[in-house]
């Protein structure tokens, strides 16, 4: 497996983490970001986001949960402190060495 | 617009929401304050190396352009060919060209990477309030066009950045001892011969460009210097990187 190959799919991993993580400091009346603001603040595709954010739960690393939008039902992500650890490893490793 | 902010309040989740709206989120927030802080911090630096990496050789630059200057504005005398003032050979030429050449690619590489980077670091800095808003709109009425930039991507982006400019590093160790080659065989070696095979300083290079050059020398020895420890951080930090990557590449079974 080239590096390459883990960094694209990093990228996606990280920018989900760091999306949820920033979401739950600015909105103090949810815990969590709403499926579709995650995917729009990661810019992806839906299929890719779905694939991501499957595994990322599977893994442990976020948790979903459903609530209630007038008729509908949307999802909700918010990250897990396992989930939270690997986007911290992730910022101390760019920043321990300065 | 319907704002998230009422949806939540039919919520089956009451109590768990009760107790962020109490403040025991606090510690959520402020723990992505402080990764933040420490993401822009690492930025930050970045950003004042580079500026740092990108105006430092424009000084040898201007070093060659002037060498180059030199060498054709003043063939030698003319009448009966001088031993101590030849015309300047093509290599002779070259030379200066190739090191500006091989500098002004690393330092444009640099500068436009620069313009592009801060860009997004500035975008990053100001979407707090677009974020504010997406993450309190409806989710019926997102605005897909506005695109956002992540701390992730911005550190990544450089991550990348790194491992190009790293090759034209390379290059530029190559030149820089090239550069310290035909300085002593174009300037100092001929002085010393000139002194001493015509008793009289050849009348080829001026002392000012003399003096500047030696000065180029030593600035690029010490950006060098400078250059290598920092990619030596680099390297360390991509390799752990690089295993940071693989755990979660495995843990989420991709």
């Amino acid at each position: 497996m080239k590096s390459s190959q883990y960094r694209s799919a990093n990228l996606i991993i990280q920018t989900i983490l760091e999306g949820i993580l920033r979401a739950e400091r600015e909105n103090s009346l949810i815990k969590g970001i709403v499926k579709s603001h995650l995917i729009n603040y990661c810019g992806l595709k839906s299929t890719t986001a779905d694939k991501y954010l499957m595994k990322l739960e599977n893994a442990g690393y976020i948790e979903s949960y459903n609530e209630q939008w007038g008729d509908r039902t949307i999802i909700i992500y918010k990250i897990t402190p396992l989930g939270k650890e690997r986007y911290e490893w992730f910022v101390k490793i760019n920043s321990e060495i300065e | 617009m319907r704002i998230l902010i009422k949806m939540t309040n039919n919520s089956p989740e009451e109590p768990e929401k009760e107790k962020i709206l109490r403040g025991e989120n606090e510690s959520r927030s402020s723990s992505f304050t402080k990764i933040e802080k420490e993401g822009l911090f690492f930025i930050d630096s970045q950003k004042r190396f580079l500026v740092w990496s990108a105006i430092l050789p424009i000084f040898i630059i201007l070093i060659q352009i002037a060498n180059i200057i030199f060498l054709i504005m003043n063939p030698p005398p003319p009448g009966r060919p001088s031993l101590h003032r030849e015309a300047p050979r093509i290599i002779e030429i070259l030379s200066p060209l190739w090191i500006m050449i091989i500098i002004a690619l690393f330092v444009l590489t640099n500068f436009f990477f620069l313009l592009r980077w801060q860009k997004k670091v500035q975008q990053y800095y100001h979407q707090e309030e677009t974020f504010d808003k997406l993450i309190k709109s409806s989710p019926d009425e997102i605005d897909s066009s506005t695109k956002f930039i992540s701390l992730s991507q911005i550190t990544y982006d450089i991550i990348q950045h790194i491992k190009k400019i790293r090759k034209i590093f390379l290059l530029m160790n190559a030149i820089a001892v090239f550069y310290f080659l035909w300085f002593v065989s174009r300037i100092v070696f001929r002085l010393a011969l000139g002194r001493l095979l015509f008793r009289g300083p050849p009348a080829q290079f001026p002392l000012i460009l003399i003096i500047l050059n030696i000065l180029a020398q030593i600035s690029l020895l010490i950006y060098l210097v400078f250059q290598w420890k920092f990619f030596r951080k680099w390297d360390l930090k991509i390799s752990k990187l690089t295993t940071l990557e693989k755990r979660i590449y495995e843990e989420l079974e991709l």
